[in-house]
């Protein structure tokens, strides 16, 4: 095997090579990042998103410079409300999945700024799988901040993803 | 002796079952004498640091929902409907008061409340008190209300989270669900008030 038959070879190994990473990179999309500009001097807030996963995965943590991060559901149970912190959400695969007002939700506590409406911070996702997906979050103002929320947790019904958020 | 025992157990059930039945009952009720009715007299401090009774009401339809400030998720959800509700009354928006009352009231101050409030719309009102006013609050409303502490040393509150409808007699009307949509809010309260 001389030289240049090898080169060739790890070009085209290469070549085979570059899709897949690209198909990697895309392999998680975490879109539509929001929260509400805090009310007054409270001092947390909750992030909303939606992810697609090409395949079966799992949020298990999430952190943010600005503040502490966790993993958050909000139930109701008996018309009790009830906030939990969870350790892993799972996400189906090819299947939009929202933290959504009234669901899942990231908790972001001991802000040392108020959110004004405008701001962008970053927020860092850990995938079980698809490892750290970093993403800007918007801060909205607090009262349009809810204008037409998709149901929290993953779509159902195949006719309910058109519930989701416009960009 | 076998159905003896069988009997022991289920009687032995059966009482705890009564027991745990009027536990709740008493929990979420209140005293026998107001059961079955929502609300009633208060006496509570406004987020202007001045007392307040259920009097100072009359005449006003109410919207009440009790919440904390440190609450991410519900309450804004609940006060951004009600903010939303309002801006749908037209002329009758000046009928209708707003009261969010705290069932955090060692974190929320008259201070606390009044640039949260404040912050949903210029007609709300925010109420706190001693633990004793409070509760008593939540009983009169049927509202339940207890500490669960987070793994950073610090509590959430695990609470009903629902809209009264008072009316300006101070009677209750209706309730709503937190996350009733706005629209259906505001043609509901256009119908009732007159
Ligand atoms: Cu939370």
């Amino acid at each position: 095997m001389n030289y240049l038959t090898l080169s060739r070879r790890l070009a085209l190994i290469g070549l085979c090579l570059l899709p897949t990473a690209g198909w990697a990179a895309d392999a998680v999309q975490v879109s539509d990042a929001w929260t509400r500009a805090t009310p007054g001097q409270a001092t947390s807030s909750a992030v909303y998103l939606t992810i697609v996963s090409a395949q079966a995965d799992a949020v298990v943590a999430a952190t943010t410079p600005i503040a502490a991060a966790s993993l958050h559901l909000h139930q109701m149970l008996n018309g009790i409300g009830q906030m939990r912190a969870v350790e892993r959400v799972a996400i189906t695969a090819a299947t939009p999945f929202h933290f959504a007002p009234m669901g899942y939700h990231i908790m972001v506590t001991g802000l040392k700024a108020p959110l004004k409406p405008g701001d962008h911070f970053p927020l860092t996702l850990n995938f079980e799988k698809a490892g750290p997906v970093t993403v800007a979050v918007t801060v909205r103002p607090l009262r349009e901040s809810t204008p037409m929320t998709p149901m929290s947790g993953m779509d159902a019904m195949p006719g309910m993803s058109n519930m989701d958020m416009p960009k | 002796m076998t159905n003896y025992l069988k009997t022991l157990g289920y009687g032995f059930a059966i009482a705890l079952f009564a027991l745990l039945a009027y536990t709740a009952y008493t929990r979420f009720a209140g005293t026998a004498s107001n059961a079955g009715v929502v609300g009633g007299p208060f006496t509570l401090i406004d987020q202007n640091g001045r007392t307040v009774t259920d009097k100072d009401f009359k005449g006003r339809w109410l919207i009440v929902y009790f919440g904390y400030t440190h609450c991410p998720d519900a309450c804004p959800t609940a006060l951004n409907n009600i903010g939303a509700t309002l801006d749908q009354l037209g002329a009758k928006r000046s009928r209708v008061t707003p009261i969010f009352i705290t069932i955090d009231p060692a974190r929320d101050t008259a201070a606390t409340l009044k640039s949260y409030v404040a912050s949903f719309g210029p007609e709300f009102v925010g109420l706190t008190g001693s633990d004793a006013a409070i509760t008593a609050a939540e009983q009169a409303y049927h509202v339940y209300a207890a500490k669960h502490p987070t793994t950073d040393g610090g509590y959430d509150m695990d609470h009903s989270s629902v809209l009264y409808v008072m009316d300006p007699d101070g009677r209750f009307v209706t309730n709503f669900a937190d996350e009733t949509d706005p629209a259906t809010l505001a043609e509901r309260l256009k119908s009732l008030i007159p």
